[in-house]
């Protein structure tokens, strides 16, 4: 290893290496990219769950998941769940289904009840 | 605009009608193939497609995922949940109208079932005829996604806001005047609107402060 690279993985801060990681590792399962999805085909998207919280939707609970892939992030909301088993924080997953804007005129997307494939932690 | 309507009753006919006058591209999915054959004769620039709409497969072949709103129009509540929930869910459709043929059915169509605007006809009734008797009374006329809803106020003779301009009247917050209707003109409201008896003041509101804009609008 050459002492411009050892510089350059000792000056990196935590975060900045857990993104490159995690980039490394979705790249490698060979699915789209989250900043690449196009609104409303199919897809398939992989990524780390960085965030859960339940909210009320309409007289019932929905699970709210955001997972990153390194670079961009996406909502996953399962209707009427409080929780799924396997689904936590730090898990990373793949999700299929047809994404649609977080909100109208947003450009974050979110995905309603996908298929989805535990693919363990870190 | 491309535009799903499912069931060709009198409603979805009409509305398909109506919205392909308007010049968008409209679908029209519908289960008895005899309907269709009868329908699409007389219809123009109506897309006919003699499918169930409650089927994955048969909205999938029309290409619901291309579409920018989906209509329940069908006459069976149960129905136009399913399609509401496979066009929100399935196919990632932005609006999703559906049509509540059974009142005592309107608490079942919301986000849960991919509803974005659910119709009842007894409701907008009711609020048809509370309108007829409505001066100094406040009218519901739409329920929004969100919890906000669309309210009409008619001012009567010995309102207290007659006479007094809106940035005078602190419309408390979470509710909004929009719009001022007066004798068939509709006046854009601003803070320097002086509103007059007779004004039919629509304000989006949600639930909390509704009684306080009554208190401001009414004697």
């Amino acid at each position: 290893m050459g002492i411009r690279s050892l510089i350059t993985r000792l000056s990196t801060t935590v975060g900045e290496a857990d993104a490159e990681l995690l980039r490394a590792f979705c790249a490698q399962q060979g699915q789209v990219a989250i900043r690449d999805v196009a609104p409303r085909t199919e897809v398939t998207v992989v990524g780390q769950i960085s965030s859960i919280r339940t909210v009320p939707h309409a007289g019932s609970p929905w699970l709210e998941v955001t997972m990153s892939d390194g670079d961009e992030s996406l909502v996953v909301m399962w209707t009427g769940r409080r929780s799924i088993a396997g689904v936590t924080p730090g898990k990373r997953l793949a999700v299929k289904g047809r994404a649609l804007p977080l909100a109208p005129g947003s450009g974050r997307l979110k995905m309603l009840n996908p298929a989805y494939e535990l693919l363990g932690s870190c | 605009m491309k535009v799903a309507i499912a069931g060709a009753g009198a409603v979805g006919t009409f509305i398909a009608r109506d919205l392909a006058a308007a010049g968008h591209e409209v679908h029209l999915l519908e289960r008895e193939a005899k309907v269709v054959d009868k329908g699409r004769s007389a219809t123009d620039n109506v897309h006919w497609h003699a499918v169930d709409a409650c089927e994955y497969d048969s909205l999938n072949a029309v290409g619901i995922g291309e579409v920018d709103v989906v209509v329940a129009a069908t006459g069976d509540d149960e129905d136009n949940l399913v399609i509401s929930l496979l066009a929100k869910q399935e196919f990632a459709v932005p609006r999703v109208i559906a049509r509540v043929n059974n009142p005592k059915n309107h608490w079942l169509f919301d986000e849960s079932w991919g509803v974005d605007v659910a119709v009842s006809t007894p409701h907008l009734l009711t609020a048809l005829v509370e309108e007829a008797v409505s001066v100094g009374s406040l009218v519901r006329l739409l329920n929004l996604d969100g919890g906000a809803r669309l309210v009409e106020f008619t001012l009567a003779a010995d309102s207290p806001a007659a006479g007094r301009s809106l940035a005078d009247l602190a419309v408390p917050r979470d509710a909004s005047i929009v719009a001022v209707v007066r004798s068939r003109h509709v006046i854009v409201p601003r803070g320097d609107t002086v509103l007059a008896a007779g004004d039919e003041v629509i304000a989006l509101v949600t639930g909390d402060v509704e009684d306080q804009l009554v208190r401001l609008l009414a004697s």
